[in-house]
């Protein structure tokens, strides 16, 4: 049995349509299957600046979009020797 | 050969659809190379607003042997949704789920949901293949197939033993990308607002360079790819637990970059998020020698961005190479790793900070404090990478003090932030914790609480001992606007109605408690914190 008539054998009611017409819309593979895909949604648009990137992320600040300001950077002098690295990870 | 139709439920529906589904393209490479017959339908990417015409159109579409779902625990409802409708419309073919959703609580899952008639337990890049190489003969008799839950002849669960991790990963092919509607959706959503280089990715993908997390924060969960998950016999059956044990993997420095060259030479690439749960940890683990060798040669194999390399302002029309993001650590975090990664094209690295209140952290099992946490983000500033500063509140010790401590450290660092809230997802510990106290907060409902699993910005079952949700929702919207004299005030009334609060101790030996697995013991973190 063909593919096509897997398909028939499926969608009876899909008997004499064109392959864009019976095929299975969404669905990319390995072989083929009758149909063509959906078109997409809206694409995002992109900006450069830093303070565009700012004021944008603030705009859609929570969850994983957080920032640290730019405008507010102060120069690391690096680690301090005093420092001691905290406890180690526990394990088991 | 296997028919076999991979269904990818929705997740974070609020955001638009901005990520491949890593697993599922891995391992639709993994059985397309053994010569199975794949077809993928994205329905996150796609969202039709008629979703389930749209999956019935799709399930008809072709005898499937194999219908495929699985994702993260916030995907519950969806896949509900794809595993009813699969029984309905295809009932010969068999539905087959897996991912963090069933991982974390196979025994729960397959109970919830009784159209799913194998579930693979944890790692699926060798269990799947070997399932279909069962079917193809006609063999059902999935007793014999390591890391399965599955219903037996009398609809009875069974779960056959845990399937050790696959230890030569660079054997794993590239992900199936190709499956997934990459121009016509994930390509116009690259943008992700964690840098100026990320923000204007005109072609992103995401990549996956290690497994696992050498860490232990508690309100984790690692999907049993860590080396964490054991099983344990429970009155209602055999299902799985998570501990303290870890198994590192990491792809060698060649297999990575050799992956962003094809992404870049096949589909373009412009970006490359890393999803590893924590690239820290595995340089480490490396002996700090992983990311030096990964930007070594992402540099000589022509990946560096030309802005980076020229010392020239981004500029998404005019560079070439590949930028790229990922996750760290504030502890493990090193400033000449940086300064590598920052030459190869890194422009941003994601931290769970989490708080900056060095009992909080001390709890989670964060390995870090308030201190290293700032030092985190000033030296990866410096670096010119930007850091992202994630922070969560509703701790289970959380009061008011480690709420201004973080909004202290806020300002001090010009951290714009707008707060997590904690979440015990199924399989962190601090699931095993609360859990009875999470279900009361849903009636006793568990699959009302899964139902609800979001992505941790709104509240949903609550663990802090001593705010209720109203009081953590008011507290972040105080916290965000600086509001500190409000929060003081409030912790008056807080004091006269509570008098002292609670802060729970969480040390190791508190949650661990020994089990049986398959004939040694181990030690599963089941155990409630000390309130005192």
């Amino acid at each position: 049995m063909s593919r096509r008539d897997n398909i028939d054998a499926f969608k009876p009611e899909d008997a004499g349509k064109t392959p864009e017409e019976k095929g299975p819309k969404f669905l990319k593979g390995n072989y083929e299957v009758p149909g063509a895909v959906e078109k997409p949604a809206a694409a995002a648009g992109g900006k450069s600046s830093t303070q565009t990137f700012e004021d944008f992320a603030r705009q859609r600040l929570g969850g994983s979009i957080a920032f640290v300001m730019k405008a507010n950077t102060f120069v690391w002098k690096g680690d301090k020797p005093a420092e001691k690295n905290p406890e180690e990870p526990e394990k088991k | 050969m296997s028919k076999v139709l991979f269904t990818n439920p929705v997740v974070r529906e609020d955001d638009q659809p901005r990520h491949v589904p890593y697993g599922m393209a891995m391992l639709a490479a993994i059985i397309m190379k053994q010569g199975h017959q794949v077809q993928a339908f994205d329905g996150n990417a796609w969202r039709p607003p008629n979703m389930e015409e749209v999956l019935t159109e799709v399930l008809r579409a072709d005898r499937w042997d194999v219908v495929a779902v699985g994702g993260l625990s916030t995907t519950y409802k969806s896949i509900r949704t794809i595993v009813e409708l699969a029984k309905k419309v295809a009932p010969r073919s068999l539905v087959v789920s897996g991912g963090g959703f069933l991982t974390s609580m196979p025994l729960d899952i397959m109970t919830l949901m009784p159209g799913i008639d194998v579930g693979v337990v944890g790692e699926a890049y060798e269990t799947f293949p070997q399932l279909l190489a069962m079917l193809d003969k006609g063999d059902r008799d999935w007793s014999k197939v390591l890391g399965l839950i599955y219903r037996d002849g009398e609809r009875n669960i069974r779960m056959t033993d845990p399937r050790p991790l696959l230890q030569e990963i660079d054997t794993l092919p590239y992900p199936a990308y190709e499956l997934f509607p990459l121009e016509e959706i994930y390509f116009k959503n690259s943008m992700i607002l964690l840098s100026e280089e990320s923000m204007t990715a005109r072609r992103r993908l995401d990549i996956n360079a290690s497994y696992g997390c050498s860490l232990i924060c508690r309100f984790c969960f690692h999907l049993g790819l860590s080396g964490e998950m054991v099983q344990v016999d429970t009155p209602q059956g055999r299902d799985t637990m998570f501990n303290y044990d870890r198994e590192l993997r990491w792809h060698s420095p060649r297999y990575i970059v050799d992956m962003v060259k094809y992404a870049r030479d096949r589909f373009g690439v412009d970006f490359v998020s890393f999803l590893d749960e924590n690239l820290m940890t595995m340089n480490a683990s490396s002996g700090y020698k992983w990311l030096p060798e990964i930007c070594r040669l992402w540099i000589a194999e022509g990946l560096q961005p030309s802005c980076v390399r020229d010392n020239v302002p981004h500029d998404p029309d005019k560079c070439r190479g590949v930028h790229f993001g990922g996750t760290s650590h504030a502890t493990l975090v090193r400033q000449d790793v940086l300064v590598q990664m920052r030459q190869a094209g890194c422009s941003y690295l994601d931290y769970g900070l989490e708080s900056f209140s060095d009992r909080i952290l001390k709890n989670i099992g964060k390995a870090s404090t308030r201190k290293f946490n700032e030092r985190a983000v000033k030296i990866t500033m410096e670096a010119g990478i930007r850091p992202i500063p994630n922070q969560i509140i509703g701790f289970p010790d959380e009061f008011f003090d480690s709420l201004l401590d973080d909004m202290d450290a806020w300002d001090r660092l010009g951290v714009v932030v707008y707060p997590f809230f904690a979440t015990a997802y199924p399989g962190s510990e601090w699931y095993y914790t609360y859990k009875d106290k999470i279900l009361k907060q849903y009636g006793g409902n568990l699959e009302a609480y899964l139902e609800d699993l979001g992505d941790a910005t709104k509240i949903t079952g609550v663990i802090s001992e001593n705010f209720n949700a109203v009081e953590l929702l008011g507290l972040r919207e105080l916290m965000v606007q600086r509001d500190r004299k409000r929060i003081v005030e409030y912790e008056k009334v807080w004091r006269r109605h509570h008098g002292e609060p609670k802060i729970p101790v969480f040390t190791g030996d508190n949650f661990w408690e020994r089990v049986n697995d398959g004939g040694r013991t181990k030690k599963v973190a089941v155990k409630k914190a000390v309130v005192p």
